[in-house]
């Protein structure tokens, strides 16, 4: 997708052209929102409010000085830390997630359960990782991010998210394996 | 083990649900049209020109009087 070419149709007036980015950024959005930890429902509340907020300040985005992901995703990082915050660790949230696997678990062919197993799982895990950790690994995840992007998203150097992401994969691989044995 | 690691986080990534980008456009119908944000005039620059001309003009005028008062005092 042409970003600049999208935004310069949204600019002369186009507002459908926006669901083409909606249909570009949703998928990968919720890819990171759901390895931050949250939950369905919530990463499909922030992962909205991401494309609204982002709709009322494109006339401030300016593609020279970032790329339009790595702007994108500035905003859904910043409301997924708030979020996480605000809800301290997400253990209620976590708790309804189980449920909602529990419930959906009981008419579910076998595949569909293992699946949402683990997802319910790696949840756990991840919520179990510090933020900044937590953070780079799901950032790192996300194709259309550079490290250089995601240090700049974070603050930090590109050595530093490697050293966060290595640490939050040597954590998991604990915490996963765990729970395997 | 990594490998796996990677297999993990992906099977258990969310998924957008049907509909969504339907949901966020009704939204976006609400809100008005984004408006470019045009920078604000340069004004530091004007300044920093103006201040070096009144510097300039303060110092030539000395220097004028200076000579001056040097030749009627001879």
């Amino acid at each position: 997708m042409d970003i600049a070419r999208v935004l310069a149709r949204i600019a002369e007036g186009d507002r459908e052209a926006f669901a083409e980015v909606v249909e570009a950024f949703q998928r990968p959005l919720f890819r990171f929102l759901g390895r931050m930890g949250l939950t369905q429902a919530v990463a499909a509340e922030i992962a909205q409010e991401t494309f609204v907020r982002a709709w009322r300040n494109l006339g401030q985005y300016q593609c020279d000085r970032a790329e339009f992901s790595t702007w994108l995703f500035s905003i859904a990082r910043n409301m997924a830390l708030n979020e996480l915050t605000r809800m301290s660790i997400s253990r209620e949230s976590l708790m309804d997630s189980a449920a909602a696997n529990a419930i959906c678990a009981r008419a579910a062919p076998v595949d569909e359960i293992m699946q949402q197993q683990s997802t319910a799982r790696l949840h756990l895990a991840f919520s179990k990782l510090p933020l900044a950790d937590r953070t780079a690994l799901a950032l790192v995840y996300v194709q259309e991010l550079q490290l250089a992007d995601i240090a700049a998203l974070e603050g930090t150097t590109v050595g530093a998210i490697k050293t966060r992401v290595h640490r939050a994969k040597a954590k998991l691989r604990e915490l996963l394996g765990a729970e395997h044995e | 083990m990594n490998r796996k690691l990677d297999e993990i986080l992906e099977t258990g990534a969310l998924e957008p649900p049907p509909g969504f980008t339907l949901a966020v456009m009704e939204r976006i119908a609400e809100l008005p049209r984004p408006q470019p944000v045009r920078d604000g005039p340069a004004w530091w620059p004007w300044v920093a020109v103006m201040s070096g001309i009144v510097f300039g003009i303060d110092e030539l005028t000395s220097f004028i009087f200076s000579v001056w008062i040097a030749v009627t005092a001879n």
